[in-house]
């Protein structure tokens, strides 16, 4: 590749240097000269709407967009005349005149609405033009997040937003001139929308209180707000979290602008999911007496555990663990490990194949970013791995990549798929369209999930990574992407801990007389062991079961003591992403009621 | 044997005034005297008189008829083909002379004209493609085709100083050879058809008339730049036009002129008719290229441009209608020739079109250098009801007017840009006395403001809130700082826009301010209209000298506030209830009603309460 050539122009006067292609703004950025912008965002398409960022080159009577016009070579910016001052106040000036833009009575809590923050550097006092203030409806209908029109300033990055970060399209601009509006699909409310994933990107981006998070909605600006930075553990991507926290509770959660994982973008798991709605928590430790769990004290449970442990005769103690505990759990594990004849982790359904030959996928990210054509067997990232879906939808909307998928469930990702057909025995009228469709690719990317772990599905694969492997990568063997559904199952299969698909067959290898479920903060407090067949009879023979868990389930009503464990964002330590990248888990709260963290409620007991 | 033609125009204006059965009755009625096989009747398209609609040429006499309709046919086949002689009652008056003319030769309208690219309009059938070729078309194609390299197709395009049609006036030729030189395949030509300013429909006459002008047009700068396919994007509101363009299209496809190996070449050219769904902005090009792709059409900013990232991001070259018309003739005719004609920046000949208050409203070709005295009071033919001018509105609503004082100009693009307007697609309004310029201004602006797409806040809000207060002017709620905050917002506005609809929207607020602040000033401060237009600053009254005491003027009154005087044979209008809708003062035949905006004509209040009112506003 030839390098870009290099340019000098001079910005205010100043000497700048930039390269060719940048535009004005991005040479300006990178030489310390302040442009304002509205409608421009960093990862975004240029859209030169909003008017803001007009400069002045010298030479020209006309004035331009800084945001989309190329910084040409040897040409003399001007970005701050008084003339350009005076037209950027008015376009302000017009945007306050037009909707409702009265701060006190605004949902916007992101701290630092762009529109207030021009009208304070403009010097905005009053409007003389005549208010226009339509009265639009406020969309409230979305599960999680509103639109007010009203607030609305048309700038158009949240439809940038969803058409080319999520890749689902799902806002447009309706209408015409001033009566221009948002529009959720062909105009129907977030509520009765078919395409939106409720991934939160566009309230992210948008500059006002037009779209905004219900649940932090008059919660206060988000300036005023403690941030951690930490790991979501809603699945092995590893997405970086920003979390918003005030009195102890958390007000917003937005996606990390410098994770190298996800870059700001989340799924609706991680942004919302985890914490816009409540979920019954375990405060404290209880112990089962007279057929009644009551609270009690940790030191307690403790010695109860300790005793029924003791106490067990020739039959087996054993330990089930949730595959989202952190990478120190697991390594706890090894302490204590004496204490337990059995140790399995209850992977999500199909999973135990992917965990016996656990396999990182270094740099799947940026593959997947590059690829020409993806191939996806027995994966669903679009109800599993948002952020992945994201990228797919992305890679075959903004840059045409082929994308085949053999799937095991149908999903939104078939519309965009050149071919989408159920993983079984393939024809050979497959192969051929196979062959066709991805004969021409360079950088083709292959991502498997737990439903391709079939005997049928092991020799498609092989199959793919041979076709794949001759049509591009220089004849080099394709290394395909392992792409799990629990958080953390490679790290502890990594470890050495049995993943355990079939719960009951587990469970009646041996008679147990003691289990210790840790549930860890699974969302269902790990009910979802008893939507298992024949789980439950075999439990209820288990006389002492511990269960270690966030939330409150069926579960706990088997169990002869409860233990409240710490959830994600009362968590520290680390986890391991599905690229085998250590990512760092920060509390952003400390721990609810009585609840510890599962490493350290392991230690206390079983140390 | 035929030994005579009548050309029957099928334009979209005759068409609507009854041409097609006045048609059918010529067909019948020669017929019935046994002359259908030496009179020829021939469908032609627009020949630019569609105020006298619907119109006929006779040839090889050259007489021409106005007002053909069914009752008067029987008698024109009479007189005029029975008898020999011009059916008189037909015949049109030139208002210039005041006399009855004979043919298009004897009407200034038409005399003055130079017909360049609506040569065959009017004259062939433009549903038939061998008349085309019986006018040399496609010989041009063929030229170039067989004996022209690109580059010298370019270089003649050059040499001749064409300039784009569309507004903007860039040279044609410059435009071709940068797209040319771009490096990307395939590349794109694309003729945009979106007219949508009101009053103008030149490139509808010319895509009724003579289509495969257009095509044969296209396809000559499609070999030039190294295209393949060609789009014509253009409003669905222009049925007919869509239909022969349509059947033109197909026809050169049957004739070998389109597709695969034109005149037995290694060219390739394909043409695909795009249909836009309705909006002005879409005849902006980077909005169209949007609209041609199925996507909203709102403009982009520009770099990257269409040359280098257009349709589908790839290369693309956008011209007018006219322009692609202009290409045939001066292919044939050469560089040369065409450069003799016009002004020393501007070469050529324009289709304009005159409409408001003038005697001949249509469209005519008049070579650029022609003074805008000589388009309004020759070829146009002066005010009509003897009325006085006040001034003309250039380049559709987001052009500006020019006052009288300005008239002697040459029309080009320089000299209407200096004095404030643009040259447009070459529309010409043209106002009288009864015209209020405030009115004027609000009627324009709302037109921009219904139009602007949104994507950028100086238009989407600047026009609006122009609007506003132009709306509360008009209404006599002006207040003492409006012109300043028109004015302010005017410059913002056109130096901020993101597109051409943006930019040049302001133009006729900002020249109607320049040329006639005194009708602002009578509206805010003094609370009256000066042209008497704007409703809310009229006074109704019945001079009782005048009435007859008919009562129309009582019956055609919506809210009953005309009443007869007792015991007198007279009417009175009370104010009180009066909304001023004016059609008292329509009705009435005996001038008895009289319309007057305080402080002119009738003064009912004090005038210098009203300006103290004013200032208090």
């Amino acid at each position: 590749m030839i390098a870009p050539k290099e340019i000098t122009l001079t910005i205010d006067g100043k000497a700048c240097r930039g390269t060719q292609g940048q535009t004005i703004l991005q040479v300006a950025g990178a030489n310390g000269v302040e442009i304002p912008t509205l409608c421009w965002l960093k990862h975004l398409s240029p859209w030169g709407g909003c008017r803001v960022c007009i400069v002045e080159i010298q030479g020209s009577p006309k004035v331009v967009p800084s945001c989309s016009t190329p910084a040409m070579d040897g040409s003399a910016i001007i970005t701050n005349s008084p003339r350009l001052q005076g037209l950027r106040r008015l376009t302000v000036e017009l945007l306050f005149s037009e909707r409702n833009h009265f701060c006190p009575m605004c949902p916007m809590n992101k701290g630092d609405c762009d529109l207030q923050q021009q009208g304070y550097k403009f010097g905005i006092d009053s409007i003389r033009y005549p208010y226009l203030y339509p009265s639009l409806p406020l969309d409230l209908s979305g599960k999680y997040l509103g639109l007010d029109h009203n607030r609305c300033i048309l700038c158009t990055r949240c439809v940038r937003t969803c058409d080319e970060v999520e890749g689902v399209h799902t806002l447009d601009i309706g209408n015409r001139g001033v009566k221009n509006q948002i529009v959720v699909d062909l105009n129907v409310t977030f509520g009765m929308s078919t395409t939106c994933t409720s991934c939160g990107a566009c309230v992210t981006a948008c500059p006002t209180g037009a779209l905004f998070d219900k649940a932090a909605a008059f919660h206060g600006p988000l300036v005023k707000c403690r941030q951690t930075r930490t790991t979501c553990s809603e699945c092995p991507v590893g997405c970086g979290l920003v979390v918003y926290t005030k009195d102890d509770r958390i007000v917003d959660v937005f996606g990390d602008a410098e994770s190298p994982v996800n870059r700001g973008h989340l799924c609706r798991r991680g942004r919302y999911d985890t914490w816009a709605e409540p979920r019954p928590r375990i405060r404290q430790p209880m112990v089962r007496r007279d057929g009644k769990l009551v609270p009690t004290s940790w030191g307690d449970a403790t010695r109860t555990i300790r005793t029924l442990i003791s106490a067990s005769n020739d039959w087996q103690n054993a330990m089930l663990i949730s595959p989202r505990v952190t990478n120190e759990t697991i390594r706890a594990l090894h302490g204590i490990g004496v204490r337990f004849d059995r140790i399995g982790a209850f992977v999500a359904d199909k999973e135990a194949g992917i965990c016996t030959s656990p396999e990182f996928s270094t740099d799947a990210l940026v593959r997947l970013q590059d690829a020409d054509a993806i191939v996806l067997v027995g994966a669903e990232p679009s109800r599993n791995q948002g952020v992945i879906a994201a990228k797919i939808r992305t890679a075959v909307r903004r840059r045409g990549a082929r994308l085949v998928i053999l799937h095991s469930r149908r999903s939104d990702l078939d519309t965009y798929a050149d071919i989408s057909v159920p993983v079984v025995s393939l024809e050979r009228k497959f192969w051929k369209q196979v062959g066709d469709v991805l004969g021409s690719a360079k950088r083709p990317v292959l991502i498997y999930g737990p439903a391709a772990m079939s005997a049928v599905g092991v020799t498609i694969l092989d199959r793919l990574i041979k076709t794949l492997s001759s049509a591009g990568n220089g004849g080099e063997m394709l290394a395909p992407i392992q792409l799990p559904t629990s958080t953390n199952s490679l790290a502890l299969a990594a470890a050495g801990v049995e993943p355990v698909e079939d719960v009951s067959t587990w469970l009646a290898v041996q008679p147990l007389s003691f289990l210790h479920i840790v549930a860890s903060d699974e969302p269902d407090g790990g009910a979802r062991l008893l939507k298992e067949p024949h789980v439950r009879p075999l439990l209820e023979q288990i006389d002492n079961i511990v269960v270690q868990a966030s939330y409150e389930s069926e579960l706990t009503q088997l169990a002869r003591v409860v233990l409240p464990a710490a959830i994600w964002c009362e968590k520290s330590g680390t986890t391991t992403n599905f690229e085998g990248r250590t990512l760092p888990l920060q509390a952003a709260l400390p721990p609810t009621g009585e609840a510890r963290e599962d490493k350290a409620i392991l230690e206390m007991v079983f140390a | 044997m035929i030994r005579s033609h009548i050309l029957v125009c099928t334009g979209t204006g005759c068409t609507s005034s009854g041409s097609l059965a006045a048609r059918d009755a010529l067909l019948a009625e020669l017929k019935k005297h046994g002359l259908e096989n030496e009179i020829e009747v021939v469908e032609t398209g627009c020949m630019g008189r569609c105020d006298l609609g619907p119109v006929s040429l006779v040839h090889p006499d050259g007489t021409f008829y106005k007002n053909v309709v069914v009752a008067d046919v029987p008698k024109l086949v009479e007189e005029h083909f029975l008898k020999g002689r011009p059916y008189e009652k037909l015949l049109p008056q030139d208002p210039k002379t005041q006399h009855a003319v004979l043919t298009q030769a004897d009407f200034t309208f038409f005399n003055r004209q130079m017909r360049i690219v609506r040569d065959n309009c009017g004259v062939i059938d433009p549903e038939n493609i061998e008349e085309y070729i019986a006018r040399d078309g496609y010989s041009a194609l063929g030229k170039v085709l067989t004996s022209m390299t690109p580059e010298q197709v370019i270089e003649e395009i050059k040499a001749s100083g064409l300039r784009g049609r569309g507004g903007a006036g860039f040279p044609t030729g410059k435009k071709w050879e940068i797209m040319r030189l771009a490096p990307d395949f395939p590349k794109y030509v694309v003729c945009n058809a979106d007219e949508g300013d009101p009053g103008a429909f030149m490139n509808r006459s010319v895509l009724e008339g003579d289509p495969h002008s257009v095509i044969e047009g296209m396809a000559i700068g499609a070999y030039a730049m190294g295209s393949n396919r060609g789009f014509v994007y253009i409003r669905a509101e222009y049925g007919l036009a869509v239909k022969r363009l349509h059947i033109a299209i197909e026809q050169a496809y049957k004739s070998g002129l389109l597709g695969k190996k034109i005149f037995e070449t290694d060219f390739n050219f394909d043409v695909e008719v795009r249909i836009g769904a309705g909006a002005f902005v879409c005849g902006e090009e980077t909005a169209l290229m949007r609209s041609v792709e199925g996507r909203r059409g709102q403009p982009q900013p520009r770099p990257p441009f269409p040359a280098q990232r257009g349709l589908w991001g790839k290369p693309t070259n956008i011209n007018n209608v006219e322009t692609w018309a202009t290409i045939r003739p001066i292919i044939l005719k050469g560089a040369k020739w065409f450069s003799s004609i016009g002004t020393e920046k501007t070469k050529g000949t324009k289709v304009f079109c005159l409409a408001g208050k003038i005697n001949n409203t249509g469209v005519a070709e008049l070579p650029f250098g022609t003074t805008l005295r000589e388009m309004i009071f020759e070829v146009g033919g002066g005010i009509p009801n003897g009325k006085k001018f006040k001034a003309v509105q250039t380049g559709g609503p987001s052009g500006g007017v020019i006052p009288e004082q300005h008239l002697d100009i040459p029309v080009e693009y320089e000299s209407l840009q200096k004095l404030g307007s643009i040259m447009g697609s070459g529309g010409m309004v043209v106002m009288d006395e009864d015209s209020c310029m405030v009115d004027v201004a609000r009627f324009f602006m709302e037109f921009c403001c219904d139009e602007s797409c949104g994507k950028c806040p100086p238009c989407r809000v600047g026009t609006r809130q122009m609007l506003t207060i132009l709306e509360r002017i008009c209404n006599g709620q002006g207040e003492l700082d409006d012109i300043q905050k028109l004015q302010d917002l005017a410059a913002m506005v056109k130096d901020t826009s993101l597109c051409g609809l943006g930019q040049t929207a302001p133009n006729p607020v900002l020249t109607t301010l320049r040329y006639f602040r005194d009708e602002y000033e009578a509206h805010i401060l003094d609370r009256r209209c000066p042209a008497r237009v704007c409703r809310e600053l009229l006074h109704f009254e019945i001079d009782e000298a005048m009435c007859k005491g008919c009562s129309i003027c009582a019956r055609a009154c919506p809210v009953q506030t005309i009443f007869k005087i007792d015991g007198q044979k007279k009417f009175r209008l009370e104010p009180e209830k009066c909304i001023r809708c004016g059609a008292c003062f329509d009705a009435c035949r005996f001038d008895a009603v009289r319309k007057t905006s305080p402080g002119i004509g009738h003064v009912h209040e004090p005038k210098a309460e009203l300006a103290a009112e004013g200032v208090k506003a």
